[in-house]
């Protein structure tokens, strides 16, 4: 035997793949082969080295689940602050909006005085004037219905946390709706990453076919990828509003893959959930980030 | 541990018994530290490092499906974990302490078995040139072969959790075994023997 096949043998002999008369062969070589047996040696060392575990430092489990219950936290109030945000999204902000316009029209028709209606009361006017109230008691309802949903959101709210605390035993299989840890957690951020690249690639579509890199600054946060919508934003977040620090970067050309990582700028730049959306401070200004895909 | 209790454990954590966690950390604390501790090469690195990918397990549990098993999932979070640092500090340009390409001295003495009054002095010797070894491996190869040596994973559970073929990852773990053969005997010190297993066929 030579020597390159005996160093073969030696590395699949380290997973305990030989067969007996290979182990045979490769022992009558290693028998007059001292530099073969100096390999062979050497991972003898390495694998009794990895044997070797050290302890783990003292306290280290309490720390981790110290950890835990932080994120637990912190989960547990983004899952709540993404609800509230919820609320206000754009279909709801049209009945806000005609709830205002609403108000500002009864002012006008009570605060109108009365003699100045005598003054002008032609039957245009009039005929006008009781459409203005007709509409106004048909948005009333409407206005009514606008207030009470949010209320009604809150109930379902407040049924939905319910229903997920005390989640029955028998629930969790592997395709069960994720509870809210994980619903808000990494789903798609620790991912098999099989499923990840999909998501990639089709995220990576959605930008055009003619860019299938990044190419554009973007985040992951809670799983989802995030893109700069390249707005700056005046503001300064409360803290309490910082959702997290960019934990790695990855070159422009790749999207982000794990939870905090970016493709531009630098590791710990700050970002943050407001009323505008996700904004990440680059260059010393708060940019508006906006969600690839849902 | 059997499966059926961790799988139960991992059931309470998922409706909201956090704490049940911890019986999971304590499970599995001794190989994620270790595995970080080959990676990273430093135990402060190792500390943090295992108890982010604890963290993410987390984070994510109910992203892990039944069909891997948890140790395996673990374990890859705990490199994949390492390698971000790695690939971090290198971007940032920061000198790995351990990543010392002019260190020379790499090659091993394999002590006897015989009891002699220095044999723990040896084993210690024989300790920090396997770990200086280690620490000079590629990264990537350095985890597919921890998965293998240290977490007991198979071909097929690392790359599955890794997603490369299991072809891909006999390849590494070959060149890295390779790679750590030739640091380790005489080889080590002649720079240009290790350029040729540079290459990786995937």
């Amino acid at each position: 035997m030579d020597c390159e096949k005996a160093r073969e043998l030696i590395f699949r002999a380290a997973d305990g793949e030989l067969s007996a008369d290979e182990r045979i062969a490769l022992d009558t070589h290693l028998a007059e082969c001292a530099e073969c047996r100096a390999v062979c040696d050497a991972l003898a060392a390495v694998s009794a080295e990895l044997r070797e575990t050290e302890s783990v430092p003292e306290g280290f489990a309490e720390k981790v689940m110290d950890a835990v219950r932080e994120e637990k936290k912190i989960v547990d109030l983004s899952a709540r602050r993404e609800k509230m945000k919820k609320r206000f999204q754009p279909g709801n902000i049209a009945i806000w909006v005609a709830c205002a316009c609403l108000v500002v029209m009864i002012g006008i028709v009570e605060f109108t005085p009365v003699g100045h209606t005598k003054n002008v009361s032609s039957p245009y006017f009039m005929a006008d004037q009781a459409a203005v109230f007709e509409s106004a008691e048909a948005e009333s309802a409407a206005a009514e219905e606008a207030f009470a949903l949010p209320a009604a959101e809150e109930a379902a709210l407040v049924a939905e946390e319910a229903a997920e605390l005390p989640a029955p035993a028998e629930a969790p299989a592997p395709e069960m709706p994720a509870p809210e840890p994980a619903e808000f957690g990494g789903a798609i951020n620790e991912a098999p990453a099989a499923e990840m690249e999909e998501d990639i690639a089709v995220n990576g579509a959605a930008r055009g076919a003619d860019t299938p890199n990044a190419l554009v600054p973007a985040l992951m946060v809670n799983g989802t990828l995030y893109r700069t919508t390249g707005t700056q934003l005046p503001v300064e977040p409360d803290d309490s509003a910082i959702l997290g620090y960019v934990s790695s970067v990855v070159p422009l050309s790749q999207w982000p893959e794990t939870e905090g990582q970016a493709n531009f700028g630098g590791p710990d730049a700050p970002y943050a959930l407001t009323e505008d959306g996700l904004i990440v401070l680059t260059d010393g200004e708060w940019t508006l980030f906006e969600a690839i895909s849902e | 541990m059997t499966k059926t209790e961790e799988k139960a454990i991992i059931e309470r954590v998922l409706s909201g018994e956090t704490d049940a966690f911890e019986a999971l950390v304590l499970e599995y604390q001794t190989v994620v530290y270790n595995l970080a501790l080959r990676m990273t090469a430093n135990p402060a690195d190792a500390e943090d490092c295992a108890q982010e990918a604890f963290v993410k397990a987390y984070r994510s549990l109910a992203s892990f499906r039944g069909d891997a098993s948890f140790s395996s999932w673990l374990y890859r979070l705990t490199t994949n974990t390492c390698l971000d640092l790695l690939r971090s500090r290198k971007r940032r340009g920061e000198v790995s302490l351990t990543d010392d390409s002019d260190e020379t001295d790499a090659e091993l003495d394999i002590p006897d078995e015989t009891d002699t009054p220095e044999t723990a002095a040896v084993r210690k010797e024989t300790r920090e040139t396997v770990r200086g070894a280690l620490a000079k491996l590629p990264p990537d190869f350095r985890g597919v072969l921890l998965l293998r040596e240290l977490g007991g994973l198979s071909y097929e559970e690392i790359g599955q959790q890794m997603n490369l073929e299991a072809g891909t990852v006999k390849s590494r773990i070959f060149r890295a075994r390779k790679k750590l053969a030739a640091i380790l005997t005489a080889d080590g010190n002649n720079p240009h023997a290790e350029t040729s297993d540079e290459r990786e066929v995937r």
